[in-house]
């Protein structure tokens, strides 16, 4: 072309350019948005990995706990995790000022072993109308990418209703 | 014939950088394209993967062989320490009917050993997809430790 408009088809090629850079850049992000979910560790798996190890860590025995009331050290039969987190809020419920860090030590130990390298935190609640509730809390302070994992049991002391147990887990 | 003046370029001498720039841009457009294909390919062939190797772990929690009083994620130490445990176990699991090779370990966390359970041939080559779950281990007389079941399989998409 020889005209007053001069290199009008650099101009169009340029625009083109452009155009293209855009949708390529979309597609470079694209590409990179799937190699980081396929990471060896995607979500899914995080939520799987906090179910089992919310039903592991209930499940394990506890053995030689001891929680501490009025000054004495009181021993703690041997009883799944569960258990003794019911019987600790019921204790709580039941309005006795007793020094639980015994049994917790022990309870973060297995959480310790089941985490497989994984941070983690444990809260456990029991709620009454007319009672009032209580709650008691373990392991880290929550991660702000968590995932979870709850359940509800049986609340002990003669308690009616059930205590809510939430386990969150996430990478460090 | 002039191909430029003051006017402007034109003809050849304004057609051949165009053309280059369209090229260009062209040849980074089937680039990204081809790019993106192999990424979305390559995550589905490894999502498949691991549900795959995932949906053997549930067959094993739930493996009436080895599970205690039928307790979901809670193997029987008894069972596993079988001295035909392992035969057993590849039996059940064969490589060629499951479609990969796979070396299962329940680790005891209370530090009383552990359990393999392998495919028979080891690991070769390929790419190996690796997952572990929380579980159990129960004692005849009931007592539960806490437990690791990890799985290591390899070949799964063949």
């Amino acid at each position: 072309m020889m005209d007053r408009r001069g290199q009008g088809a650099l101009f169009d090629a340029t625009a083109f350019l452009v155009i293209m850079l855009v949708a390529s850049s979309s597609l470079y992000a694209y590409s990179g948005m799937l190699a980081r979910e396929t990471s060896s560790s995607n979500a899914a798996d995080e939520m799987a990995y906090a179910q089992a190890m919310l039903g592991a860590l209930t499940r394990t025995t506890v053995t030689n706990a001891s929680y501490i009331l009025g000054g004495a050290s009181v021993r703690v039969a041997d009883a799944p995790a569960g258990e003794l987190l019911t019987e600790e809020l019921a204790m709580m419920m039941a309005g006795a000022s007793a020094n639980f860090s015994g049994c917790n030590d022990k309870i973060s130990e297995i959480a310790d072993a089941l985490a497989d390298g994984r941070a983690w935190s444990l809260e456990c609640a029991y709620d009454n109308a007319t009672l009032g509730g209580a709650r008691l809390r373990m392991g880290s302070e929550p991660g702000a990418q968590r995932f979870s994992a709850s359940a509800e049991t049986q609340m002990a002391g003669g308690f009616a209703g059930r205590a809510h147990i939430v386990l969150h887990v996430w990478r460090l | 014939m002039r191909r430029w003046d003051r006017r402007g370029v034109g003809g050849f001498t304004e057609e051949l950088p165009a053309l280059l720039v369209v090229l260009v841009a062209i040849s980074l457009f089937i680039a990204s394209a081809a790019q993106a294909y192999a990424s979305y390919g390559s995550r589905q062939a490894a999502v498949r993967d691991r549900e795959r190797v995932e949906s053997f772990a549930g067959q094993l929690c739930s493996d009436g062989e080895m599970e205690w009083q039928g307790r979901l994620a809670v193997f029987d130490a008894a069972s596993l320490s079988d001295a035909n445990a392992s035969a057993a176990f590849q039996s059940r699991y064969n490589a060629s009917r499951m479609g990969f090779e796979y070396a299962v370990t329940i680790s005891d966390l209370s530090g009383n050993g552990s359990w393999v359970f392998s495919s028979g041939s080891g690991y070769v080559a390929g790419a190996k997809v690796r997952i572990s779950r929380a579980c159990n281990l129960a004692e005849p007389d009931g007592f539960v430790r806490p437990a690791l079941l990890t799985i290591e399989a390899w070949g799964v998409g063949r």
